[in-house]
Parts: structure tokens; sequence; C-alpha cells
């Protein structure tokens, strides 16, 4: 085949509404993977009145968490995700899929997810000390399968990771995350985690 | 293409409702999002052996261009 050609085809172009998945997940990764700092709080305010929208869930979702945002403390949204995630011993609330679908952290599931992403070629960078099973991770892993694959083929692999690793818990951390005592903002980005995963699961689907 | 099936078209359509759709006041993300689209942030090839997905190079390169 043509040799010019093949960098084009490695970089596949995203539809709209794959750029706007791939973003989901992002912003996602971003409110579990550490607190939310200013910079980050501002940017869910633009986000929010992007895709803030009274006719849907998500884009509710997005009204609600983007107002939270605008007015937010960032110490005391740092101040609440230390509380809520990091606590030594027993968090409040685990992000860890092997606790909602095992009963416990590093079970049988985590080793079926390290299984899948080994055929991915994805791993653990060094240095991380999550486990691959913690939320951000995985919608880190989602993002990169929507910007590599986006064609019949990789839709297939995200699928199959989603329907495998994500749709079976989210419900219930959501829930978790919904019930948290004295928590003011995770509980609305949990609105958005449950609004967002549900239309990915309704979308794959169709598929 | 596969995207001119009647089943994706469907899928989009119900994304498009949905309301993920435009990437509209973020699309400049998008741009860094297909340079970088072979490194993902927490889970990238064994052979990267560089930080960590909480303060990746990608991962500041993402907020910075998703400035609105």
């Amino acid at each position: 085949m043509n040799a010019v050609l093949e960098p084009v085809a490695s970089a596949p172009a995203l539809t709209d509404e794959d750029r706007a998945r791939a973003e989901h997940y992002a912003v996602l990764s971003r409110l579990f993977s550490s607190a939310p700092d200013a910079g980050f709080l501002h940017r869910l305010t633009a986000l929010g009145a992007h895709w803030g929208n009274p006719e849907s869930a998500l884009g509710q979702a997005w009204l609600t968490l983007g107002e939270l945002a605008r007015n937010a403390d960032p110490e005391a949204v740092e101040e609440e995700y230390t509380r809520l995630f990091l606590t030594i011993g027993r968090p409040e609330v685990m992000l860890y899929g092997s606790f909602y679908l095992a009963g416990f952290l590093m079970e049988k599931p985590l080793v079926e997810l390290r299984h899948d992403l080994a055929e991915l070629g994805l791993g653990r960078r060094l240095g991380v000390t999550e486990s691959e099973d913690h939320i951000a991770a995985l919608c880190d892993v989602m993002r990169h399968l929507i910007v590599t694959g986006p064609d019949a083929t990789g839709l297939a692999r995200q699928q199959f990771f989603f329907n495998r690793h994500i749709a079976p818990w989210f419900e219930a951390m959501c829930a978790a995350l919904e019930g948290a005592p004295e928590a003011g903002f995770y509980p609305h980005a949990a609105q958005l985690v449950r609004a967002y995963f549900e239309i990915e699961r309704l979308a794959f689907d169709m598929l | 293409m596969n995207d001119k099936k009647p089943e994706n078209l469907k899928r989009r359509g119900f994304l498009l409702a949905a309301g993920v759709g435009s990437a509209g006041a973020v699309a400049v993300v998008a741009s860094g999002i297909g340079k970088e689209a072979a490194k993902p942030l927490a889970v990238v090839s064994a052979d990267d052996k560089a930080g960590s997905y909480r303060e990746s190079q990608h991962i500041s390169n993402y907020y910075r261009t998703a400035r609105v």
C-alpha cells in the first residue's frame, strides 16, 4: 500500500460524539484521580456552561456540577476528596471496582482486568500506587480506546471493556458517593458519572 | 465505512440526543487528544516508565488546551 498514507491511517479522525465521549472520560478521570484544584474547578464551570442542558439527565448533571464548581472553595473540595477517598484504613467511599464486585480490594476481578489490559498491551506506569481497577484508571483506558480505535473493531473493544470492567459496578459506587455523609461536591459528581455511564451503556447496546 | 451502517447511525443519533455531541467550546481539546492518541493517561505500554497518571504531561497538556 501507499506508505505516505500510513500516518493518516494510524491517527483516525474522531467524530464529534467520539470527541465528546473522550472528553467526558478525561473529565471523569480527573475528578477522581486527585482533588480538584482551582484551575480544574474553573474548567468544570466552563464545561458546565457548554454541556449543561435542563432537558437531559446528563445536561442537568453538568448544570449542577458547573454551578457547584463556580462557587466551590478549592480547599473545601480538597478536604472532601481526602476525607472520602484517602482516609487511612477504611475510606468512606471506595473507588476500586474489586471492592464492589468481590467485596474486597485486590480480588479476582482485578486479576481479570489485568489480563484484559495485558491483551490490550496496557499496564500500570511505574510509580502509580493505585491498582488498575481505580475508576480514574478505567476512564483513562476507555479514553485511550476511543481515541485510538473509533472504527467498528475499536468500538467492539470499547464495548467489551466497558461492559466487563465498568458497567457491573459504577451504580454501586455512585450510590456510595451520593450517600456520603457531609459531602457537598462528590454526590453531584456521582450524578454526572451515573448519567454519562448510563448513556454509554445504552449506546453500546445499540451496536 | 462502518459509520454508514444503520445501527451506528442510530447510536450516533442517540448520543447526540443524550447530549454527548458537539465538542464545541472545548473542541480545541480534541486536537490535543489526537496528537497524543497513542498515550493514555493512567496505563501505558510497559516501556514507558515515567511519571504517573496524576501528573502526566499528557493530562497537563489536556487541561492546558481545554482552556476556553
